[in-house]
């Protein structure tokens, strides 16, 4: 029988799942990397080994039952054979962040209070080296990439080859071992903590059983089917429940198939020849995607510039039509048929989507210029929305998109409208709590079982939910009128010359405004192309030219936003927002009231109506040196 | 002189002059098997002369250099890359046409035994030799980081990665001494922060990493390199000579070197 069409039983477990897995299907192929150039398989047996044996190796080395356990490294294989491994040894796995700094690193370490530590590299085994002294309670740090490594002997270090040793030798003494502690597990045990990335405050630790991860990803598969058949490219940090739930779980539950590309770098070239069957990607993915597509469209030759622009309108008529529930008449459909064959489906297969069943966003919101794009050129793309809390909340159904909503709620989840407009939901998968934090607990959960969002929304009579924005961050203009800044950076984001956008505005002030940080790469491009030149990237961010090409994206956007809420005056950087200087957070979410405090000078001189204001910027490194940028940014004013 | 017996390259009392300008002046230098030595000096000082002088683009004078206890001074170019000395140039000399594997390819030629027609053909023991030495480079791909660029052209590739397929070509020769002119010349901190790691990385060897790829494996024991950045020499040389005007003027730990006047001198001018 074809792996896809097998009926397959249920487990309670994530680690019972592994189990049924690898007796269903030994010699298929459970995931594929891409080394040296070349494709390398790896069956559901290899998989199985790895990470019995490093389980195993794990309760050698000490893991206990419940014990916690750091993930920290891109997402490769051993990754995976990790997480899944500690899970068999009834350990509680936590995923960190890739470029979190050693300070961010150690407080989810304090917190948690884990004992080992799971890295991929020298870069993470350094950091781990200078923290050291301070989490005298980690007991190993293993890495798994020996690139670099040879001069380390520290004996707190150790390979993950050699605890898979360790845990081959336990295995000769201990045969049953593997089978008795994954029997063991029970469905409420904590199976994941994620720490939430903290736009307000330090970061909450969101614990999740074994049941609700298993819950969340099958009512899932009720929306987004997959199936053994499916290949995906699991892309997104395992410190999210976001990549958990459509990946880690999905590929036990339901068998996806996970490819890895070569390296961060060959993404782009290597998703086409993965083809992903399904996609789950957060919203940057997705915006940087459609921006590619753009850059390619403008960089190819006329005649095909030509073609897809001229076709593109006939893709929005259709998605629309469609989205409100209408067939297209015979004339449309023809046209369609042509862009279909002429512009998108060349487009969608460069970028490697071609074979992509289905398509989700989730995490945060995706602008609706980026999302009705993908739907315009033929991509079924529809936007997912969960928190940490309550990881699947509604998502959008096939036939009945409202791409101003964020989809229909599911119908395991209740919910209810507080009267300053607050979002309250009960559902079956659930946080267990906040870990060690009873009070934020008590907080976020009430004695009826209702979490409270935090989110401010309504739920239409066809169960279509509508976000607003974070309560906590609607912002209200001097006269009382209310704007979401989140909602103008996601628009101004997709524009091609665009990376980041801060929109500013409160009760002190009597319009919006807006900081600019381009894409330094493509402008650099457009400037080159134009015959603009320039000599920094501070420099080439005050020209002029760019004010004018950056002011073309304010008015596209300004075009879709009520009256008050339009971008009166602008900036643009000169330099990129960066995580290092704390000014994003580690899921690239922008730190609003940090941002304000930190360029307070700059956003008086917009409201103050000045030209250009002096700032001086205090660049951090990585490792810890500090330089000072300074630049003389120019303020300007978008005339009607 | 001490240690005589170790020394992998020797050179002695070179001079090497054009017209009346002398760029060498009785230079002499040890580097030691299992050691990085590095050359730092201002402009102008004669730091790329004595590789050039290495690896047989200029005639020294006077001197001797002896590599392996074999003179160098007067062989060409060739031969002494087949002994086993292979280099990077400041100003990097790759083929722009070509792309970043089709470079490091080329590199591997003195390794391909097959002739011309069975390599035209394509078959047998042509075959075979592509594969293996596809192997070795892409282990030095790897190693470089350099995938996302594999078959990128080298002449669109920006300084900083040309850089780094420069310094993979110069593996690919699988040399026993490796002389590195400038390789962090014009980056940012970032990239020459990778730089170093990548030599100090070739230097230790990888073999848990790389074991079938014995350039890699075992490393590079003997480099010489020269810089003009002081930050970044400090950090991997184990040696350190100071040129001056063709002179040498100081050798020595980058310790003692930081605290030697003369060098101090030299790099800021009088004492003010």
């Amino acid at each position: 029988m074809k792996q896809g069409k097998q009926v397959l039983e249920k487990r309670d477990t994530l680690p019972r799942y592994f189990l049924r897995d690898y007796e269903l299907w030994p010699e298929e192929v459970e995931m594929r990397e891409k080394e040296k150039g070349i494709w390398w398989e790896y069956t559901w047996r290899d998989g199985y080994e790895k990470a019995k044996h490093f389980s195993l190796g794990m309760v050698t080395l000490g893991l206990e039952p419940g014990g916690k356990v750091g993930l920290l490294g891109d997402n490769e294989p051993e990754m995976y054979w990790s997480m899944f491994g500690n899970w068999c040894a009834r350990g509680v796995n936590i995923g960190f962040w890739t470029d979190s700094v050693p300070s961010e690193l150690k407080y989810i370490i304090d917190h948690s209070g884990l004992k080992f530590m799971v890295v991929r590299d020298q870069e993470q085994v350094d950091k781990m080296l200078k923290l050291k002294e301070e989490v005298s309670k980690v007991k190993k740090v293993i890495w798994w990439e020996p690139k670099g490594m040879a001069g380390y002997d520290d004996p707190w270090l150790i390979g993950f080859e050699d605890v898979v040793e360790l845990g081959r030798e336990y295995e000769k003494e201990h045969p049953t071992a593997f089978n008795e502690n994954i029997d063991s597990v029970n469905p409420e045990d904590v199976a994941y903590i994620f720490y939430t990335s903290g736009t307000t405050g330090l970061p909450k630790g969101v614990v999740h059983s074994h049941s609700s991860v298993i819950q969340t990803a099958e009512a899932i598969r009720e929306v987004y089917p997959a199936t053994a058949e499916d290949n995906a490219a699991p892309y997104f940090s395992v410190a999210s429940i976001f990549e958990v739930i459509f990946g880690s779980a999905s590929h036990l539950i339901n068998g996806i198939k996970f490819n890895f590309p070569e390296s961060p770098d060959t993404l782009m070239p290597d998703l086409r020849e993965i083809s992903p069957t399904v996609m789950f990607w957060v919203p940057r993915g997705w915006e940087n995607i459609a921006s590619e597509i753009q850059v390619k469209v403008n960089d190819a030759s006329a005649l095909k510039r030509v073609t897809f622009n001229s076709f593109l309108p006939v893709g929005y008529k259709i998605s629309a039509l469609q989205n409100q529930g209408k067939k297209p008449n015979l004339f449309w459909r023809a046209l369609r048929l042509a862009a279909w064959w002429t512009a998108f489906r060349p487009v969608l297969d460069k970028v490697g989507l071609l074979k992509t069943r289905w398509a989700m966003t989730g995490g945060y919101m995706l602008g609706s210029h980026s999302f009705e794009f993908f739907q315009a050129i033929g991509l079924d793309l529809r936007q997912a929305y969960g928190s940490t809390e309550v990881p699947f909340i509604s998502t959008h159904m096939p036939g009945t998109i409202r791409p101003d909503s964020i989809g229909t709620l599911q119908p395991e989840v209740d919910y209810k409208v507080t009267d300053d407009g607050e979002l309250f939901l009960r559902a079956p998968y659930m946080l267990k709590e906040y870990y060690n934090n009873p009070e934020a607990t008590s907080k976020a959960v009430d004695g009826e079982g209702w979490f409270h969002t935090g989110d401010a929304g309504y739920v239409d009579e066809d169960r279509n939910v509508f976000f607003i924005d974070r309560v906590s961050e609607l912002k209200e203009l001097r006269g009382g009128k209310k704007f979401s800044p989140q909602y103008i950076e996601a628009q101004i984001r997709f524009g091609a010359y665009m990376q980041d956008c801060m929109a500013v505005g409160d009760v002190t002030k009597d319009f919006v405004s807006a900081v600019i940080n381009i894409d330094f790469e493509s402008v650099g491009k457009w400037a080159e192309r134009n015959h603009i030149p320039y000599t920094t990237r501070v420099d080439l961010s005050q020209k002029d030219e760019v004010g004018k090409l950056v002011l073309r994206d304010i008015r596209r956007v300004n075009s879709t936003l009520p009256e008050h809420a339009r971008i009166r005056r602008y900036a643009v950087f000169h330099k990129e927002f960066d995580p290092d200087e704390s000014e994003l957070t580690r899921s690239k979410k922008l730190r609003r009231g940090f941002m304000e405090e930190k360029y307070a000078d700059l956003i008086a001189g917009i409201y103050e109506g000045r030209e250009s204001v002096p700032v001086e910027a205090v660049v951090k490194y990585r490792d810890g040196r500090t330089g000072v940028v300074s630049a003389n940014i120019k303020l300007r004013s978008v005339e009607e | 002189m001490v240690s005589e017996a170790k020394a992998k390259l020797k050179v002695e009392d070179v001079e090497l002059r054009f017209g009346g300008v002398t760029a060498l002046d009785d230079v002499s230098v040890d580097v030691k098997e299992g050691e990085i030595l590095a050359i730092i000096g201002p402009n102008g000082a004669g730091k790329t002369c004595i590789i050039n002088s290495i690896t047989g683009y200029y005639r020294p004078q006077r001197g001797k250099i002896y590599y392996d206890g074999r003179q160098l001074i007067g062989q060409s170019t060739h031969k002494i890359i087949k002994l086993g000395i292979s280099r990077t140039y400041q100003n990097i000399e790759l083929f722009t046409g070509l792309t970043a594997l089709e470079n490091l390819m080329a590199s591997r030629h003195p390794f391909f035994k097959s002739s011309v027609v069975s390599g035209a053909i394509y078959f047998g023991r042509a075959h075979r030799e592509e594969i293996e030495n596809r192997h070795i480079v892409e282990d030095i791909i790897d190693f470089l980081e350099i995938e996302a660029w594999r078959k990128k052209v080298v002449g669109a590739l920006p300084y900083g990665l040309r850089k780094r397929v420069e310094l993979g070509r110069a593996l690919a020769l699988e040399p026993n001494l490796l002389l590195l002119d400038e390789p962090m010349a014009g980056m940012n901190l970032e990239e020459k922060e990778d730089m170093a790691r990548f030599i100090l990385d070739v230097f230790e060897g990888q073999a848990r990493k790389y074991p079938d790829t014995p350039i890699l494996r075992d490393g590079v024991k003997t480099i010489m390199l020269i810089e003009h950045d002081m930050g970044v020499v400090m950090d991997i040389a184990d040696r350190i000579m100071v040129l001056d005007f063709g002179h040498k003027i100081a050798e020595g730990t980058p310790k003692e070197i930081k605290a030697n006047p003369e060098v101090v001198r030299a790099y800021l001018g009088e004492e003010a």
